[in-house]
């Protein structure tokens, strides 16, 4: 199976599971929405009846952000910290969503199943989190190695020749780290997947059969990979420009900027479902699961 | 006097030198300098023999000279300058190594014009703080007295060791910069000259903050430095030759100026532009070419400003000097026709920090260069102005609303940005602005002395109006200028311009402004505390018999309501400024107000068919000060629609936030 045979087949299966889609979707908008709601009865009580608020709503307006900050800095930074949490949480429940999200990659079901769903949600939870704890690890670790890489020719800008050299050797370096976290994100998403199919295997063996997989068929898995982050990439840039677009002093610009942004919201998540379908397609074809569901 | 005649042709041919020179005299010149310096790389010293003529501006007979070593700052971690900075900052010592990155500064041999050897008597004293460890003064007794309006001639011999990455000055690697670096004859004020009652030295220490106040003079200084090193300095090249096999010798001219500054380094790349007859030139290090465009707009455009609202620039030469990065310490500081900003690869065009610095530095070239005020004793006059005007510049040709940042749909100021600055201090009271730079603590300095003076000028500018707060600054420069004016020199000039433009409309004097402004540390804050709309019914009840009771009428409709409507403002803060309200009725109707802004609270009362719907205090945004704008206007209804973008920002961002952390799972 190619790379886009494997993202073909994802794409198919994406818009097969567009229940979980949703799901998925609705979960995000409840759980900011949670979060968020109490900065409404903030900007209510503080600001709602200033007219410096509606003022600044056509450009970005650095006295009125600073004139709140300044005011209210302290109501605000109180939210950040329960939103912090609130961060946290949604962090912990992804993970356990994600075994629902596997689960049903690994069934190959055609459409969205609550049962097959939830059950693995329930039964990947603890594997699924100690795993993304690891490779937490393994991306601290990296980008540890690479700050001390960097700074390891001195950072101290009194002892450095020339800023010109500083930023080639950023430059040089971040493309190397940039490389280097991908495919550590590469690696968890097979790592993931393996250690659905293969139920009994452990940890590490789900680490380094990863590892074994992804570097064996490293011209299909990298490929793959850089196609849904070159989309991702280019919805980001595509939205950007298309958000600047509406007056953004008008209630329909306002909304409309709104709309766009959660229609960008659901795409992302569309593309994470789409990454890990085409990469489950791409993981069964290796290991000779294609077209039978497990 | 021993040898009346001698002593009176020596001081005919003085004159005749000075009167000698080619560019007309702008100053009165009083400390004049001939000096050559040798720069020796190997031993990190300099070797100087040094001229001084000096002229005693005073009627009083002058017994001693007091000199700044300031060099000697960075000897030890017991100067004043060490302790008040809390100790060097770890950066630079880290980058010392194994080397002593600390100097001194020693006058060897010093001898008055008559052969006489003064060094027996001389003595570091310590005006400020009686710090016996600080040897930054240096009192010289003379042996021949300066008479009144006479002048004496001091040639003295003196080494230093060059700091290593210091505040301002030193060296590192290939790059040398030389600020505050020579013995420098303090400043003798006559009487009646700024506070003096009398006739006194001013010569301060060298502190952690401020640095200037020096007389005017002429500097010929000729640089030795090694072969193929380029230099930089303040005044004009006059001259340049090979001195031998190893060195060449850089003779540098600078007229009508308070300093001295000068750079080295066999790496400089040197970029020349004119504006008018002044000839610019930027000194940067290779990899930073490109930042040339950058400097030389800004530079021109600061200079066009400047000669518009001010006056012209009076010097033939301005050499900017782009450090390089680790030259850093050296960069943002301000020298006469001379002065350095810093530029780095890593930050965006949009961040326009190169450009401030340059704008900030070159205003100085007016602001303690040409109108020479007291930096230590009164930062806000050299900085704060300094200040204002930079917010002045930068918003005039960069953009009112992105002059300091333009990056990314982020927009900012920067006259907002100092306000800012001002207003985010955690003690907005700390200080006034009639301390002296050494006093400011805990942060205040900078917030105090730049933001705060450039905050409450700008309230001035707002409260006279900008055509009458441009004709006080430049009144104050015409009759200020090569001077050393002081806070009554100031004031006097405001309230002399105000009186003539406005008569007396903000009082007999601007005393009242200054008081709360300058001398006080008070927060002005006003704030549209409400508005109601009452709707005025017919009288009712008891109206006349006992036995008739007048029921209230029942409502009918919309046609011939009539309201009383009220707003309240409230004096929060306890600077007392006027101001004007802007009223606006629901049919669109506005009416200004002017309320004095002394009482703690007032209201405005209208009757009328039509109801206030919003009201806001300061429309114009004239008061500056004003903590908070926030709560300067009040509207009936809710402003919906800021609340909901606002909101669904929040929302997106948050749920793009939760999205990207999905990645680590």
């Amino acid at each position: 199976m190619s790379t886009l045979q494997a993202y073909g087949a994802g794409l198919r299966q994406l818009f097969q599971q567009k229940k979980l889609w949703l799901l998925l979707y609705g979960i995000n908008f409840l759980f900011a929405l949670v979060v968020v709601l109490p900065l409404n009865g903030l900007f209510d009580d503080t600001v709602g009846n200033s007219l410096m608020l509606d003022r600044s709503l056509i450009k970005f307006d650095f006295v009125f952000i600073s004139e709140f900050l300044n005011q209210f800095g302290d109501r605000l930074q109180d939210w950040m910290k329960s939103a912090s949490l609130g961060l946290f949480l949604y962090f912990v429940f992804s993970i356990f969503l994600m075994g629902g999200i596997l689960n049903m990659l690994k069934a190959n079901l055609t459409a969205f199943h609550q049962a097959t769903f939830w059950s693995g949600t329930a039964r990947y939870f603890w594997r699924l989190l100690r795993l993304s704890l690891y490779f937490l690890f393994v991306q601290a670790l990296l980008l540890f190695a690479f700050l001390r890489i960097f700074s390891a020719c001195g950072l101290n800008p009194l002892c450095i020749e020339s800023d010109a050299d500083l930023v080639l050797r950023f430059r040089w370096m971040s493309f190397i780290y940039v490389f280097a976290a991908i495919s550590v994100f590469m690696l968890q998403d097979y790592s993931k997947i393996h250690l659905v199919h293969q139920e009994g295997s452990s940890l590490f063996k789900s680490f380094w059969s990863a590892i074994r997989l992804v570097f064996r068929n490293f011209k299909s898995c990298l490929p793959l990979y850089l196609l849904n982050l070159a989309v991702a990439l280019l919805l980001t840039l595509l939205y950007w420009w298309l958000s600047g677009l509406p007056n953004k002093g008008s209630m329909s610009g306002i909304a409309l900027v709104f709309l766009m942004s959660q229609l960008m919201i659901f795409v992302r998540i569309g593309i994470k479902l789409l990454n890990l379908s085409s990469a489950n397609h791409l993981y069964r074809r290796f290991v000779g699961f294609e077209g039978r569901p497990l | 006097m021993r040898h009346p005649l001698l002593l009176g042709v020596l001081l005919l041919l003085l004159s005749i030198d000075i009167s000698a020179q080619s560019s007309p005299v702008l100053s009165p010149r009083t400390a004049n300098y001939d000096m050559q310096i040798r720069l020796d790389t190997e031993k990190k010293k300099l070797y100087a023999k040094t001229t001084l003529l000096w002229r005693n501006p005073s009627q009083d007979t002058i017994r001693e000279l007091q000199f700044h070593l300031y060099y000697n700052a960075f000897k030890n971690t017991e100067s004043t300058f060490a302790k008040e900075a809390g100790g060097l900052p770890s950066l630079l010592t880290n980058a010392w190594g194994d080397e002593c990155g600390w100097s001194w500064s020693e006058i060897t041999q010093i001898k008055d014009e008559y052969g006489n050897d003064l060094s027996g008597g001389m003595h570091f004293i310590q005006p400020d703080d009686n710090n016996t460890s600080d040897q930054t003064v240096l009192r010289v007794p003379l042996q021949q007295t300066v008479l009144p309006d006479g002048q004496i001639r001091i040639v003295y011999e003196w080494e230093a060791k060059i700091p290593k990455t210091m505040i301002r000055t030193g060296y590192n690697m290939d790059f040398y910069f030389f600020a505050q670096w020579f013995p420098k004859v303090g400043v003798y004020e006559a009487a009646g000259v700024r506070y003096a009652k009398k006739g006194q030295w001013n010569c301060h220490q060298y502190h952690a903050s401020g640095e200037y106040y020096s007389d005017f003079g002429v500097y010929n200084v000729e640089l030795i430095v090694p072969q193929g090193y380029v230099v930089g300095a303040s005044g004009v090249l006059t001259a340049k030759k090979d001195v031998d096999e190893k060195n060449t010798s850089w003779t540098f001219k600078a007229e009508d100026v308070i300093d001295f500054t000068w750079t080295t380094s066999p790496h400089f790349i040197v970029q020349e532009e004119k504006w008018k007859d002044v000839d610019i030139k930027l000194l940067c290090y290779p990899g930073h070419e490109h930042f040339g465009d950058r400097y030389f707009r800004t530079v021109k455009n600061s200079l066009a400003f400047m000669d518009e609202y001010l006056g012209p620039y009076p010097y033939s030469s301005l050499t900017i000097v782009d450090p390089p990065i680790h030259g850093l310490f050296t960069g943002g500081m301000e020298y006469p026709t001379l002065f350095t900003s810093i530029s780095l690869c890593f930050i965006p065009a949009g961040i326009k920090t190169t450009e401030t610095l340059i704008v900030h530095e070159f205003v100085h070239q007016y602001f303690m260069q040409m109108v020479a005020t007291h930096e230590v004793e009164e930062p806000w006059m050299d900085e704060g102005i300094t200040t204002y005007y930079e917010g002045r510049i930068m918003d005039k040709y960069e953009g009112i609303e992105s002059s300091v940042v333009d990056w990314m749909g982020i927009k900012v100021g920067n006259a907002a940005y100092n306000r800012s600055e001002f207003m985010a201090i955690d003690n907005i009271k700390i200080a006034d602005n009639s301390y002296k730079s050494w006093e400011y603590k805990h942060g205040g300095y900078s917030r105090i002395a730049y933001n705060k003076t450039a905050v409450w000028l700008k309230t001035l500018e707002g409260l006279i109006g900008q055509s009458t707060f441009d004709k006080i600054m430049k009144t104050y420069f015409d009759r200020w200028q090569f001077k050393h004016p002081c806070k009554d020199d100031f004031i006097e000039i405001v309230n002399e311009v105000v009186r003539a433009d406005h008569k007396d409309r903000f009082g007999e004097d601007m005393q009242w402004f200054f008081d709360q402004v300058l001398e006080g540390s008070d927060m002005c804050d006003y704030k549209l505390a409400s508005i109601s709309n009452q709707e005025i019914t017919a009288p009712a009840g008891f109206l006349g018999a006992e036995n008739e009771c007048v029921m209230p009428a029942a409502p009918d409709g919309q046609a011939d309501k009539s309201y009383r409507s009220k707003v309240i403002l409230h004096r929060l803060g306890e600077v007392k400024l006027p101001v004007e309200v802007k009223i606006t009725f629901d049919n669109g109707d506005e009416v200004v107000e002017y309320w004095d802004g002394l009482s703690r609270s007032v209201d405005f009362t209208f009757v009328g068919p039509h109801q206030i719907s919003a009201a806001e205090i300061d429309p114009d945004r004239k008061l500056w000060l004003d903590a908070n704008w926030l709560n300067n206007s009040y509207t009936f209804e809710k402003q919906s629609k800021g609340i909901r973008k606002y909101f669904s920002r929040f929302l997106t961002n948050l749920q793009h936030i939760m999205e990207s952390i999905n990645i680590l799972i």
